[in-house]
């Protein structure tokens, strides 16, 4: 029946553009609200992102501190996330015997479906008192209630840990098992394998996880919301004259103060138009983080599922590593003198250990 | 090295020591980075039976016949709020299937690399990535007002169902394109030569087929959606009335689990709002596990039900 094809195809084809429909109505719905802010109210936008006083009652709509809440959490989460979660990864593709692997899966899956909630609830009740009474007894004094970015960071770490490692296993485990024969049959240790080997290989998909995780860690608003007090004013980041350290004190994070502002807020007013404008800057950045992680994923050479692309230059996380390690070395040069003796000294000892149980 | 001759003499390696050295190094780095593999490992399971183990240890006594099926002027019962969850969640998927469904099919079998599938993908993407909250303030704006003046649908099942859709249509997609891609081309060739059409084709042998996934791919999206709160506040209500909540009206406002829990925590309006937080978590927690276990069982046993019997 050749009408029934055609209708069939157009409604499948309408399907799948409504898929683009609603993602082009987000982005006009939620900029038209959020323009509003600087068209209707008259707010200069350097004011809205680069001042740090949040109070749309009184007209003074700046977003700066939430929007490095926003940052400076993820960024937390991420650092002591992805080590963590690619070494589950690495454990689960390398290391864990069967019955281990078989374990792995589940407990990977059940940490993804736990609800945000429950996160946030867990931190409230668990996270939160631990690091007041922790933060104020090595201090010696009451100086924090425990609510703030810290907790929040924590209760991200383990939010994202599924996310980067259920990637990072689909990259590990797609790697062509030839990579791992050559370099054992080199008389390379796992390790080595691992090091100079796998994780070369896997650094774009790795680092993708990485990405796709910061996006799901900047997004999250429930699990935040428990933990960090809410504080729209607070900078989430002090500066001494040296150096810039976290604060214990309750701050706020942009989808946090979305959360909170918008039962709130009526409708024609400054505090609505600028819950859209928080919104829209939310929107742009998640989908920046989106077009970085397609951008990385779309440089991977093992990536036999799009194309057998060999022509991209591979830049992963280990360059990325390397040029930090380069701009770190003027700021950790001055501590080598101390602990490199400290090294050579202990290294005698365990090397001895070593080599009489090779033998 | 050298500078105590006396000693250097002693230590230096000759060529067959340093390498059992460099060997017997690479080998302990190896055991170290294990070992701590190992640990990482056993800290991640630490952690979630923990949670679970800790809210069901606080949670479970807490927990009633009553409890679950049952509602009151205190809000101490959560009858309401589990009918609401399967109810929003059977109403989304009910409207998110057969359009993920046409869209996945279209992206699999009909379309041509070109504009307008680039277009797709990206904003396939995109939405995948947009938080959750976002969402949720969207759904306020498109369902609940009429573009923030006035009511269209109000806070209402139908509402939060409808913004449930637009945030797991991406993911639904992707899954059921996985589901559809993986089919071995034999089928559809074989299909074809016996003088089928495409839309045969797909009907009769592809989603068949492909059955055993898609299955296991919506009741992952449904374990989704039990946790979801923040696209669900603003779009389905924070209430249900005390009479009217056994109705399939899906215009009526409802919360879900997670609404509840975090009303308890936002308002603290209940007298006893800590037991009944604790019991509605671990409510929560039960129904995950029962999702992702019942998954494994439910999914080994389609399969071996459909393709058993096809092949």
């Amino acid at each position: 029946m050749r009408w029934q094809e055609q209708i069939s195809r157009i409604v499948f084809a309408c399907c799948a553009g409504l898929v683009v429909l609603i993602m082009a109505s987000v982005v006009v719905f939620v900029g038209l609200n959020a323009y509003q802010t600087f068209t209707v109210y008259h707010v200069n936008p350097a004011t809205f992102f680069f001042s740090p006083t949040w109070a749309p009652d009184n007209h003074q709509v700046g977003a700066l501190a939430l929007i490095a809440g926003s940052i400076v959490a993820t960024l937390l989460a991420v650092l002591v996330g992805a080590p963590i979660s690619v070494g589950v990864a690495l454990f689960v593709t390398e290391v864990a015997p069967r019955w281990a692997r078989r374990f792995m899966q589940p407990v990977i899956e059940l940490l993804t479906g736990i609800p945000s909630i429950i996160y946030g609830f867990m931190g409230l009740v668990i996270v939160v008192p631990l690091i007041a009474k922790a933060y104020n007894s090595f201090m010696g004094g009451y100086f924090t209630t425990g609510f703030g970015i810290i907790a929040a960071a924590i209760v991200l770490t383990i939010m994202i840990l599924p996310t980067i490692t259920t990637i990072a296993i689909d990259t590990l485990s797609t790697l062509p098992t030839g990579l791992r024969e050559a370099s054992l049959a080199l008389g390379a240790t796992r390790w080595q394998t691992i090091r100079r080997t796998l994780l070369p290989a896997g650094s774009s998909g790795i680092l993708t996880g990485v990405v796709l995780g910061m996006g799901r860690a900047i997004g999250e608003t429930l699990a935040v919301s428990y933990v960090i007090g809410s504080n729209a004013n607070s900078f989430p980041i002090r500066f001494t004259n040296f150096y810039p350290y976290v604060n214990f004190t309750p701050t706020s994070t942009i989808t946090v103060q979305l959360l909170f502002d918008f039962a709130e807020a009526r409708n024609p007013s400054l505090n609505y138009s600028a819950i859209w404008t928080l919104a829209f800057t939310l929107l742009v950045i998640s989908s920046l983080l989106v077009g970085v992680s397609r951008w990385i994923a779309s440089r991977s050479v093992y990536n036999t599922t799009t194309s057998q692309r060999v022509s991209g230059s591979r830049e992963g996380i280990f360059t990325v590593y390397n040029r930090m390690r380069s701009r770190l070395a003027p700021v950790v040069a001055p501590l080598a003198p101390r602990v490199k003796p400290l090294i050579a000294r202990t290294r005698p000892l365990w090397e001895r250990i070593a080599v009489r149980r090779a033998r | 090295m050298g500078v105590v001759a006396g000693r250097a003499d002693v230590t230096t390696p000759s060529r067959a020591n340093k390498r059992v050295r460099l060997r017997a190094r690479a080998r302990f780095w190896d055991r170290v980075v294990t070992g701590t593999l190992w640990g990482v490992a056993i800290a991640v399971v630490a952690v979630l039976a923990f949670i679970i183990l800790y809210l069901l240890a606080k949670g479970l006594r807490v927990l009633s016949w009553q409890f679950i099926t049952q509602a009151n002027v205190q809000s101490s019962f959560d009858g309401p709020e589990v009918f609401n969850t399967f109810y929003i969640i059977a109403l989304a998927l009910l409207i998110c299937i057969p359009f993920s469904m046409c869209a996945a099919i279209y992206l699999v079998e009909y379309a041509r690399q070109g504009r307008f599938t680039r277009m797709v993908r990206f904003a396939t993407e995109t939405l995948a990535g947009v938080p959750s909250i976002i969402l949720g303030l969207f759904g306020f704006l498109i369902f609940v007002t009429n573009f923030g003046q006035g009511t269209r649908l109000g806070y209402s099942r139908l509402a939060g169902a409808l913004t449930l859709v637009i945030l797991n249509l991406p993911v639904l997609l992707s899954v059921f394109e996985d589901a559809l891609r993986k089919v071995p081309t034999e089928l559809r060739e074989a299909s074809s030569a016996l003088g089928a059409s495409k839309l045969q084709t797909v009907t009769r042998v592809l989603i068949p087929t492909a059955f055993p996934s898609l299955i296991t791919g919506v009741i992952l999206t449904a374990g989704k959606m039990i946790g979801e709160t923040a696209a669900l506040i603003y779009t389905a209500g924070g209430s249900s009335s005390i009479n009217g909540w056994f109705s399939l009206n899906p215009l009526t406002a409802g919360d879900t689990l997670t609404i509840k829990l975090y009303q308890l925590q936002a308002e603290g309006i209940t007298p006893n709002a800590a037991q009944v937080a604790a019991g509605t978590a671990t409510l929560l927690i039960i129904l995950l596990l029962a999702f992702n276990l019942g998954l494994r069982w439910a999914a080994g046993y389609i399969n071996k039900r459909i393709t058993g019997h096809t092949r």
